[in-house]
């Protein structure tokens, strides 16, 4: 096994058990399992668990991030006196802490949505949300370890980790919604799908909403969305997005994290 | 065996190390010391390779060490401070160290008979006393059997049955063949346990001697004299 894996295995345990990972299964559990329970359908299942993983799950994801490479200075120290590579550590602790979160998030929804629901015609919506929901748990994860990194002190980490959760959920949007009602006179659509490719919570919000008849209540903007994800190129375009939304900051944090001092 | 050359470490403002050439001989027990902030542990991360100095370089037995890290498979570290991860029990741990290490077949266990760590095996990182998790230290830093000890403050933190132990271990260990650095700030400690004395001061190197040298030319009894004629003839008040 490779020291990667090695280190990836101790640190699955150890963030699997700390609170974090508990409490992100127990929302998604009850949440759905609740939903489920009071008798809504599949989709208002969705659109509820829709805004929870996008709120909620980055905030989350960012935080732990942050907090969790800081709690680990001085192992960090320990481990990098042993004959490894820096790329080895920190590729272990991404590793093992990546999956756990994703694990409580997939099966939190999963495991009441296998007694609860039905997959007839909601297979394809959910199998977003699973992707939508693991895409941001790894950018916001990649996200609070690199700002960890590159922060010395810990209060300047978390505000920038703080800062960015609220700028890419709510700070955004309202631009982008200022945006477009001034220059409501022009063709906005193309714009506004570059818009959204810049924004890992836009696109899942929208490349979700679009599995559902929800996106008939978008007009025409909504119909050209759904044309655009509703080819192949689209949906490969939406899918590099988020995967170098992952890659940017893991690269980013890990060509700090080989120079830095400790 | 090591050797720094011209190592010079500047953190933002503060100057850390200033053109430090020293070396450090095989089989002998060197204590570093000098005031807080003098660079002492700065000194010895760089050899570790925690700190990247801005400028000199330094030779493990004739090789300059780089970004391989193979060269640490030399050396056992243990640091002021120890925190491992939280969640994961001390039996845990112990088998994570192992497992990264699985060039060494043969380990030392002594300490952990001698620290009667068998009865924490079970206990949660996060549950222990700070002196139990600098007997964990202690012990991971002479389990793989290295030639080089790096023990950074090694008594600090330790009950005096766990010190005495530490110190006969290192002893030890001299016997044996293998070369020890160690920094401390308590003098009778490095009069008793070092047979070579490097005094860092604001970053520079104020001297490197042999304990019963800095003696006998200072004409003084002991290492805490010596050191005290030192410093007031290099006009510096501590």
């Amino acid at each position: 096994m490779s020291n990667t894996l090695k280190i990836a295995k101790y640190q699955f345990f150890n963030v699997l058990r700390t609170r974090w990972v508990f409490v992100v299964f127990a929302l998604f559990f009850f949440l759905t399992a609740a939903l489920f329970y009071f008798g809504e359908s599949e989709a208002k299942v969705l659109v509820s668990l829709l805004n929870v993983t996008l709120i909620f799950l980055p905030l989350l994801s960012v935080l732990f991030g942050v907090f969790y490479v800081y709690n680990s200075t001085s192992f960090i120290e320990l481990m990098l006196t042993q004959p490894i590579y820096r790329s080895e550590l920190y590729g272990g602790m991404w590793l093992g802490i990546v999956t756990p979160f994703v694990g409580s998030f997939v099966l939190g929804v999963l495991l009441p949505f296998l007694v609860f629901g039905s997959w007839m015609g909601y297979a394809g919506a959910f199998g977003t949300l699973f992707i939508v929901g693991t895409a941001l748990i790894l950018i916001f994860l990649s996200l609070g370890m690199m700002f960890a990194i590159f922060a010395e002190e810990r209060t300047v980490g978390m505000s920038l980790a703080l800062l960015l959760w609220l700028v890419l959920t709510v700070v955004y949007d309202a631009v982008v919604l200022y945006l477009a009602t001034v220059f409501r006179d022009y063709p906005l659509e193309q714009p506004l799908i570059a818009a959204m490719f810049l924004n890992p919570v836009d696109l899942g919000r929208v490349a979700l909403l679009l599995q559902l008849d929800v996106s008939a209540l978008m007009g025409y903007t909504g119909a050209v969305f759904r044309e655009f994800f509703g080819t192949s190129l689209g949906i490969s375009l939406a899918l590099v997005a988020l995967l170098l939304w992952v890659s940017i900051p893991v690269f980013v944090g890990l060509k700090r994290f080989a120079h830095r001092d400790f | 065996m090591i050797q720094f050359r011209n190592i010079s470490k500047r953190y933002g403002q503060l100057q850390v190390l200033k053109d430090v050439t020293v070396s450090i001989e095989a089989g002998r027990i060197t204590a570093i010391l000098g005031p807080n902030g003098s660079g002492k542990t700065t000194l010895l991360k760089c050899l570790l390779g925690l700190v990247h100095p801005d400028a000199g370089e330094i030779l493990l037995v004739d090789h300059r060490i780089n970004a391989h890290p193979e060269y640490r498979q030399r050396i056992g570290y243990m640091p002021q401070i120890a925190q491992f991860p939280e969640h994961l029990t001390v039996g845990e741990i112990i088998r994570m160290m192992k497992d990264i290490r699985s060039d060494v077949t043969h380990y030392d266990e002594e300490l952990f008979e001698r620290f009667h760590l068998d009865r924490e095996l079970t206990k949660k990182s996060k549950e222990l006393s700070g002196g139990t998790r600098q007997k964990l230290n202690a012990y991971l830093a002479f389990l793989f059997q290295p030639q080089i000890y790096v023990l950074d403050e090694p008594t600090v933190g330790l009950d005096p049955v766990a010190s005495l132990i530490l110190k006969e271990k290192i002893r030890k260990e001299k016997q044996q063949g293998k070369t020890i650095i160690f920094t401390s700030h308590i003098l009778p400690e490095i009069a008793a346990l070092a047979d070579d004395v490097i005094f860092l001061l604001d970053g520079k190197l104020l001297f490197k001697e042999a304990k019963q040298v800095l003696i006998d030319r200072t004409e003084t009894k002991n290492l805490e004299e010596a050191i005290a004629e030192v410093l007031q003839y290099s006009g510096v008040e501590e």
